[in-house]
């Protein structure tokens, strides 16, 4: 380990904060978990002139529903998301919780944070995926103002999202799937604990045994999450039956070529995530 | 064959094969360890080794005036500013008129051979300066084509002048007339199978601290591991020094596993600078570096034909080997293509063999050896084709083996190599060795789970493997006792990697002794206190040292007793009768020679799950027999051959070090280099298997590196009958090689 100079910065109110990230222009970082941050750090990856740690902030650590929208703060840990029973219980939120339940070891969990893991946006992610197939919206912050962004357009591509250099992630909506919607989340990795080689989420309702709402996002092997509407509309009306489940792990494994995912042994992967996330949502129902 | 009486003994203090956890100050776990990042030195100076990017170029020039006008920078050096030197094979069995032409220098000198070469050493007042100044440095490189296919590779440029096919070996190894039994048989089966390249991958990476006297004129280099002595004659040769001005120092090593401390560029740069600028000089790399610059391992491809009659009589095989040396051949020498084709025949009976094994030179980084090496290869492409033999002749695997494995009646055996020397199995009895590896194993319990609980999605599998694993390495090892104040204090030249000599070393030297364990204190980790020894590897420590330490101990308690005039057969505590001796009489040497290694037998039983959907393999059990002679500390040893299994694992799943079509390595991380976890870890049976030897008065053989030996071969062979498949999927198992044998 090398030793890194920098202005550490730890402000109590969200104000200090912004102001702190204005202020900073140019190599600023925050500090959430930790759990990429630091490591990356430590081995000098990149030049850091100050790390502002937003953990004592007040208030962003919620995991709450107001009216039907679910709101969970930036600060919410992964274990929290994994324990909360409030996701448990729920039809299509439980999807977060199983995703968490799947991030690293337990240690990192108890302190990583899905703000962080949004922001870091690692290809192989599981936070970023679920909220891409949930629609979350994105509530960002800076001294300009607040906006919020759907996390469809948050995912520029790996490790790049829309998120301004003075913009802090706040917390993350998620919109109220229809109440009959199931869903299901896949990752296949070649250890029992570690980044995903290919992952999937699918958020599915339907009506008479048919599929009536889908969406159905892949990841980790593809460099951000992305939606297969082709395989999508395929399912669209149709019943959830072994060998239509084949065709559209097939047609998924097409699309990601046609999204662009050169890599053939990785689409292989494509199409077993997808076929396990229907054959999981039918076993649901 | 006698299974050793442990409670047959007269002694008080009887410490062999007794289960004593680690013993005296445990500062691995304790976290009081001080590893060489910890060890510092006031006004020392920070080394940074600047590296090739490409994998194969000419260097026209160097440019070190950017370098040098970074603040901080001391000096830069290139290899006009050092001697022409270049590093000797440390083994003879491996030097051979080919290896000698492909030699590594400490810095390239006109050619860049692989991504990661040392081009450049800068010295600066602190690291990250030296760093800055590394990254600014220039080169005019032309690029050449890198070689990188093994089996082409003779036909392509030269990577050295002097070596125009890139050949540094060819072994040749017969017996028998194979192709007439090729002729003959009633199955022949070929395939081509290839081991990916691994590492070692300790958990701590390498570092150096040097300090040159002037006032002594002596050198001082800690961070040094596995082969001390050896290093310390290398490194004084390479300064003009006499062996007895360097001294080499260990601090807690983090691992070993084989690459660890050998003789490295690094091993002779840091100490040069320290004496060129007259201060310490200290260096430690980064993971990223790590992986450019330690010995890589095992990758080979193999073209095996296997024949046998009808009834699963085994009667020869072919074998037509590549094995990569990267792109020097280091301080091993050719071992990485010797060690597996020696391991080739195995345990098993055989008319006839053929082997042909190359020694390739690639544009990767250089290969030497990790943990049980040479055996784990062979024995993968070994077990591999007899399970696809026991498949085509409807035949139980376990029932293939044991028909075919030497029997206890053929002990000992000299298997007839075709060349100078035989190899010899002196002591066991494989097929019993195996059948309560079977029985520990519960295999005919798992044979039943596999077909009852398979379903077409989630598969069982079950998979067996056996090998003959070279060890007990000589030629010989040094121990001296010396009696003070109560204490017992036993100085050898062997070296603990992580691995816990200072307890095993213990209990052998008080039991010999007859004295408390804790009256006795192991001393290896500095060479100017040490006999000479020739260090840590090939499962040599304690069978080694072990038996020097014996040798010294009953010389030091005969010499006592007859001084004493004890001719009964009491046994008084030696510690008691040392103060009414003189001091002659507290200090003893031992010396034990061994002109030959000793092999072990060993079998493996995995138990695995496939998801055929995923492609995802969980080992869920494994079994491991192996023969150590006799077990001085069956507890610790169980530890390490779990350990070892897991390791095993790692390369048969997980691990391997991949390189694109430009020469680079993709695995420089150990976010992209997959070692084993916990979580990951099977369930693990050891049995111990004793059957002592008699070319050592302890009758011991090597413990510490076979564990791994078995894995690849038996988690392959599970996967294969998970699957029901002819086809072998490529190591490692991972989701898209499964996958991929799936389609």
């Amino acid at each position: 380990m090398t030793k890194q100079v920098f202005r550490y910065v730890r402000p109590d109110s969200l104000t200090d904060a912004l102001d702190a990230l204005a202020e900073g222009k140019k190599n600023v970082c925050v500090l959430a978990g930790g759990q990429s941050l630091v490591p990356r750090l430590t081995q000098q990856h990149f030049d850091v002139s100050s790390v502002i740690d937003i953990n004592y902030l007040p208030d962003l650590s919620h995991i709450e529903i107001r009216g039907d929208i679910l709101h969970v703060g930036a600060l919410c840990r992964h274990a929290d998301l994994e324990r909360s029973q409030l996701l448990k219980d729920h039809n299509a939120w439980s999807v977060i919780s199983e995703a968490a339940s799947r991030i690293g070891m337990y240690a990192i969990r108890t302190r990583g944070t899905i703000g962080g893991s949004l922001a870091y946006a690692h290809p192989a992610a599981e936070l970023p995926l679920v909220a891409v197939a949930l629609g979350a919206q994105i509530q960002l912050r800076s001294m300009r103002g607040y906006r919020e962004i759907t996390s469809r357009d948050f995912f520029l591509d790996g490790y790049i999202t829309a998120l301004d250099a003075d913009e802090l992630i706040t917390g993350i909506r998620f919109p109220a799937p229809h109440s009959d919607a199931l869903s299901a989340f896949v990752e296949i990795a070649p250890r029992q604990i570690g980044w995903a080689e290919a992952a999937a989420c699918g958020v599915i309702r339907l009506e008479d045994e048919l599929v009536a709402d889908i969406v159905l996002v892949v990841a980790a092997a593809t460099t951000r999450p992305m939606r297969l509407p082709e395989t999508e509309q395929f399912l669209n009306g149709k019943a959830l039956r072994a060998h239509l489940i084949a065709e559209a792990g097939n047609l998924a494994r097409a699309e990601a070529e046609r999204l662009g995912l050169s890599d053939t042994r990785r689409r292989i992967l494509v199409r077993s995530t997808i076929i396990r996330i229907l054959e999981k949502i039918g076993e649901r129902r | 064959m006698t299974i050793l009486d442990k409670t047959a003994s007269t002694h008080y203090y009887n410490y062999i094969g007794r289960e004593i956890r680690q013993f005296g100050n445990n500062t691995m776990t304790t976290g009081c360890a001080q590893y060489i990042a910890d060890k510092n030195l006031p006004e020392q100076l920070y080394a940074y080794v600047v590296r090739s990017s490409v994998a194969h170029a000419h260097i026209r020039s160097r440019n070190k005036l950017s370098a040098q006008a970074v603040p901080g920078v001391v000096a830069v050096f290139t290899a006009a500013d050092m001697p022409a030197i270049q590093f000797p094979i440390r083994i003879p069995m491996a030097d051979t008129p080919g290896a000698q032409k492909a030699l590594q220098s400490p810095l390239a000198v006109d050619r860049a051979r692989y991504v990661g070469e040392p081009l450049a050493l800068v010295i600066a007042e602190d690291a990250a300066a030296a760093a800055r100044a590394g990254a600014v440095m220039e080169f005019d490189l032309e690029e050449l084509a890198p070689v990188l296919d093994l089996e082409s590779a003779d036909r392509q440029p030269a990577i050295h002048s002097a070596l125009p096919d890139n050949v540094v070996e060819t072994l040749e190894f017969r017996n028998g007339d194979v192709d007439k039994l090729l002729d003959g048989a009633d199955v022949v089966i070929e395939k081509r199978l290839t081991f990916p390249r691994v590492t070692g991958a300790p958990m701590e990476c390498r570092g150096l601290l040097a300090d040159w006297d002037s006032r002594l004129q002596c050198l001082t280099v800690w961070g040094a591991a596995k082969v001390k002595h050896s290093n310390s004659e290398v490194l004084a040769g390479a300064l003009g020094l006499a062996p007895g001005q360097v001294r080499l120092v260990e601090t807690n090593v983090g691992g070993g596993f084989g690459v660890r401390g050998e003789f490295y560029p690094e091993d002779f740069l840091i100490p040069f600078a320290a004496m060129q600028l007259g201060r310490p000089v200290k260096w430690t790399e980064s993971r990223g570096d790590h992986f450019l610059s330690i010995n890589h391992a095992r990758q080979q491809t193999c073209l095996y034909t296997i024949a046998a009659t009808a009834s699963g009589e085994l009667l020869c095989f072919r074998v037509r080997a590549w094995c990569d040396q990267g792109a020097f051949v280091r301080t091993q020498g050719t071992l990485p293509t010797l060690l597996p084709a020696i391991h080739l025949p195995g345990p098993y009976n055989w008319r006839g063999f053929d082997i042909v094994a190359k020694g390739v030179i690639t544009n990767r980084v250089p290969v030497g050896t990790v943990r049980a090496p040479g055996v784990t290869e062979a024995t993968y492409m070994r077990e591999t084709m007899l399970d696809q033999l026991a498949r085509r002749l409807a035949i139980d695997p376990a029932d293939l083996r044991l028909r075919n494995l030497i029997t206890p009646e053929q002990m000992p055996i000299a298997i007839d190599m075709g060349a100078d020397e035989p190899i010899v199995y002196e002591s066991g009895d494989f097929v019993d060795g195996f059948r309560r590896m079977l029985t520990a194993g519960r295999y005919a319990k798992l044979r039943e789970h596999r077909k009852h609980r398979s379903t077409d999605r989630i598969r069982f599998g079950v998979g067996v493997s056996a090998f003959a694993e070279i060890g007990s390495v000589g030629p010989f090892e040094e121990a001296r006792i010396e009696y003070s104040e109560g204490l017992f204090h036993i100085y050898v030249g062997v070296a603990s990697v992580g691995q816990p000599v200072g307890t095993t070393l213990a209990q052998i030297g008080a039991d010999q002794l007859q004295v408390s364990l804790d009256s006795v204190v192991i001393h290896h980790h500095d060479t100017a206190d040490t006999p000479y020894g020739f260090g840590s590897f090939a499962s040599r420590s304690t069978t080694m040292a072990g038996n020097a330490i014996s040798i010294a101990a009953r010389t030091m308690r005969a010499k006592v007793r007859e001084h004493l005039a004890i001719v009964d057969d009491s046994e008084p505590d030696l510690a008691e009768c040392m103060m009414l001796v003189p001091a002659k009489f507290w200090v003893a040497h031992g010396r034990f020679e061994k002109e030959h290694p000793s092999f072990s037998f060993g079998a493996g039983l995995a138990f695995v799950l496939v998801d055929t959907l995923k492609g995802q393999v969980k080992v869920l059990h494994y079994t491991l027999a192996y023969d150590v002679g006799r077990a001085v500390n069956p507890l610790l040893l169980r530890d390490q051959l779990r350990g070892a299994v897991v390791q095993g694992m790692g390369a048969a799943l997980f691990e391997e070090l991949r390189y694109d079509a430009a020469g680079r390595l993709l695995t420089k991380s150990l976010d992209d280099y997959l070692l084993p976890t916990v979580y990951d870890a099977p369930e693990v049976d050891i049995v111990i298997l004793e059957y002592p030897v008699e070319s050592n008065p302890l009758g011991l053989k090597g413990g510490g590196e076979a564990g791994v030996a078995s894995v690849p071969a038996a988690v392959s062979n599970a996967v294969a009958d998970a699957l029901e498949s002819d086809r072998v999927a490529q190591l490692p198992l991972n989701p898209v090689n499964i996958l991929e044998s799936l389609v």
